[in-house]
């Protein structure tokens, strides 16, 4: 009996955390939804609930800031940013996991080392050289930048992928003659699709957050993506309902994104790639 | 396909990784070698982002690390990093405990908590200026609703503003934590804690004695993860307060910034920066010790 009660009592104590902490997560994104659908001078008299239900919000965005220019940069610099460290990853990987080189050891921390480094440390001398190099504000700066800090990761990844893929099968397609790189398109990234599609998943994830890089490597308008874009619309003025509007389209396709590789991203980790 | 000599060969074969790792051995040179090598060029002279390096300058950029408002700076991280990194280990290890077992509606939970982690910084800091508002926002309302307030508390002001942006850190990096502590979790044999509480040992001591000892591991490993991307935090205070109020915020991050494209110090951003890596480079040793030793600790 005394067994059955405290038990009750765990249970309960566990509803209460887990309620406080889902209610203390969602809270910005209710209050966010909750704004985006209410007028402007009703903003702040109502905050449970929407009351004006003011849909116009969710189209008028798109004419009040130019939300499709956001959204348009910042879908180049994730794709791209992402397809060209997927496949850098995927050689990248396939040559840590396939050869045995000098320099495997070196190369290898060097890439831990770009993973590591903070952006805020780098994001200066980047846009010196940036400038230099004649890429200030263009999208191959940006992108470029994006895949050097993110591609340790992916290659991590399609490393630990191509170690799973037996070398048996690699040998026997080499008998049918087929030379090293058509085994390896025809024959082993087959097996490894998971990890590509996870590597690009998360390479386009972590484009689609970036803030800092764009910020500081482009000027004009047509190159700001969506964070920097919606942040600047804070001022002494602040349409707080455009801005939520804004905010959550910026988000959704980046919780999509999560939400289609998070299976295989958990497999990564409980495979080692994420250390 | 033209048949090759065996030398050709040979040397195509020790080749070959290299042909594959090119393209990213060009990165590491446009993102760590040329930067790293001018991240010290600069901070060695008096600099600026117009002109580079301009000339040599005895170590006057290295002065300002002793200058009261740096020393505010690191203080003002100091604090922004130890707590915000105690609140992710403290509300990550309670919520990761609390949804460990089998409970209804659990997998929704899951899925819920983890959503911070998939909100982009920026975003996240754009929806929580407006949680915050010192007018309107939703937190100020509810608190006034509930009867705990009088008036509107500004929570983005000089006294609260530090405290708040450690909230919102809290709120972004708990995610990972739970997510990190949910895996090791389950290395935890059941038939341990049953025995356990056969024994009459309480939910405290049953943490600290059994479930702790399997979970270290992960746990320190994750904190030093969690403290390595606190100290670089800039997009979210960024947004959220620029730094201010009177520097309230000023975190290192942001000084770097303000800095360099503020007051056009290219030098001292770079000083600055030269600490911030140092920070950074004594975290991942910490961390790969602990990854090396494992399971011992």
């Amino acid at each position: 009996m005394k067994r059955k009660t405290r038990r009750r009592w765990m249970l309960a104590g566990r509803y209460a955390v887990i309620a406080f902490w889902v209610l203390f997560t969602l809270m910005p994104i209710y209050t966010a939804w909750v704004a985006s659908l209410t007028k402007f001078e009703n903003l702040g008299k109502s905050f449970l609930y929407p009351v004006d239900w003011a849909w116009e919000n969710w189209v008028n965005i798109w004419t009040r800031v130019d939300m499709l220019g956001y959204l348009k940069s910042t879908f180049i610099y994730a794709i791209c940013s992402a397809l060209i460290a997927v496949i850098l990853a995927i050689f990248a990987g396939y040559a840590l996991s396939r050869f045995r080189f000098r320099g495997k050891k070196v190369y290898s921390s060097t890439l831990l080392v770009t993973q590591v480094l903070p952006q805020v440390v780098i994001v200066v001398p980047v846009f010196m050289l940036v400038n230099k190099l004649h890429l200030y504000d263009t999208y191959a700066g940006v992108i470029l930048t994006i895949v050097a800090t993110s591609m340790a990761f992916p290659t991590m990844l399609m490393r630990s992928f191509f170690d799973s893929v037996p070398r048996d099968l690699e040998q026997s397609a080499a008998i049918d003659g087929c030379n090293r790189v058509q085994t390896l398109f025809r024959v082993v990234l087959p097996i490894t699709l998971p990890g590509i599609g996870t590597s690009f998943g998360l390479a386009f994830f972590s484009g689609w957050g970036q803030y800092l890089y764009p910020m500081v490597l482009t000027r004009s308008n047509a190159l700001t993506p969506v964070t920097v874009g919606i942040s600047r619309m804070i001022d002494n003025q602040t349409h707080w309902e455009s801005v939520m509007t804004g905010t959550l389209i910026s988000i959704v396709p980046a919780v999509l994104i999560y939400l289609l590789v998070q299976k295989s991203l958990i497999r990564g980790m409980a495979s080692g790639a994420v250390k | 396909m033209p048949k090759r000599t065996l030398r050709q060969r040979h040397a195509l074969r020790y080749a070959e990784p290299y042909i594959y790792l090119a393209p990213t051995i060009g990165l590491f040179v446009f993102i760590l070698l040329i930067p790293l090598y001018n991240l010290f060029k600069y901070s060695l002279g008096d600099s600026n982002i117009v002109q580079g390096f301009k000339e040599w300058n005895n170590f006057d950029n290295f002065k300002y690390l002793a200058n009261g408002r740096f020393l505010d700076s690191l203080k003002v991280t100091g604090i922004y990093v130890l707590f915000g990194v105690l609140g992710v280990v403290f509300f990550g290890t309670i919520v990761a405990l609390a949804l460990d077992k089998p409970i209804p509606g659990r997998g929704l939970f899951r899925c819920l908590v983890i959503i911070p982690w998939v909100v982009p910084q920026a975003l996240a800091a754009t929806m929580w200026r407006w949680v915050l508002n010192a007018q309107f926002g939703f937190l100020n309302q509810a608190l006034m609703a509930l009867g705990l307030i009088e008036e509107n508390i500004g929570f983005l002001s000089k006294d609260t503003a530090l405290a708040t942006v450690i909230v919102v850190r809290i709120w972004q990096g708990t995610p990972f934590m739970i997510m990190s502590l949910l895996s090791a979790l389950q290395t935890v044999p059941e038939d341990i804690h049953e025995a356990a509480s056969l024994d009459g040992v309480n939910g405290l001591q049953r943490f600290f004695y059994i479930t702790l000892p399997f979970i270290r591991p992960v746990l320190l490993t994750t904190t030093v993860i969690v403290t390595a991307w606190t100290v670089q935090i800039f997009d979210s205070v960024y947004i959220l307060t620029s730094g201010g109020p009177a520097r309230a915020t000023q975190l290192v991050a942001l000084e770097i910034y303000s800095k360099a494209f503020t007051q056009n110090d290219l030098g001292t951003a770079c000083a600055i920066a030269l600490v911030v890596l140092a920070i950074i480079m004594v975290l991942s040793v910490i961390k790969s010790k602990f990854d090396e030793e494992g399971g011992l600790l």
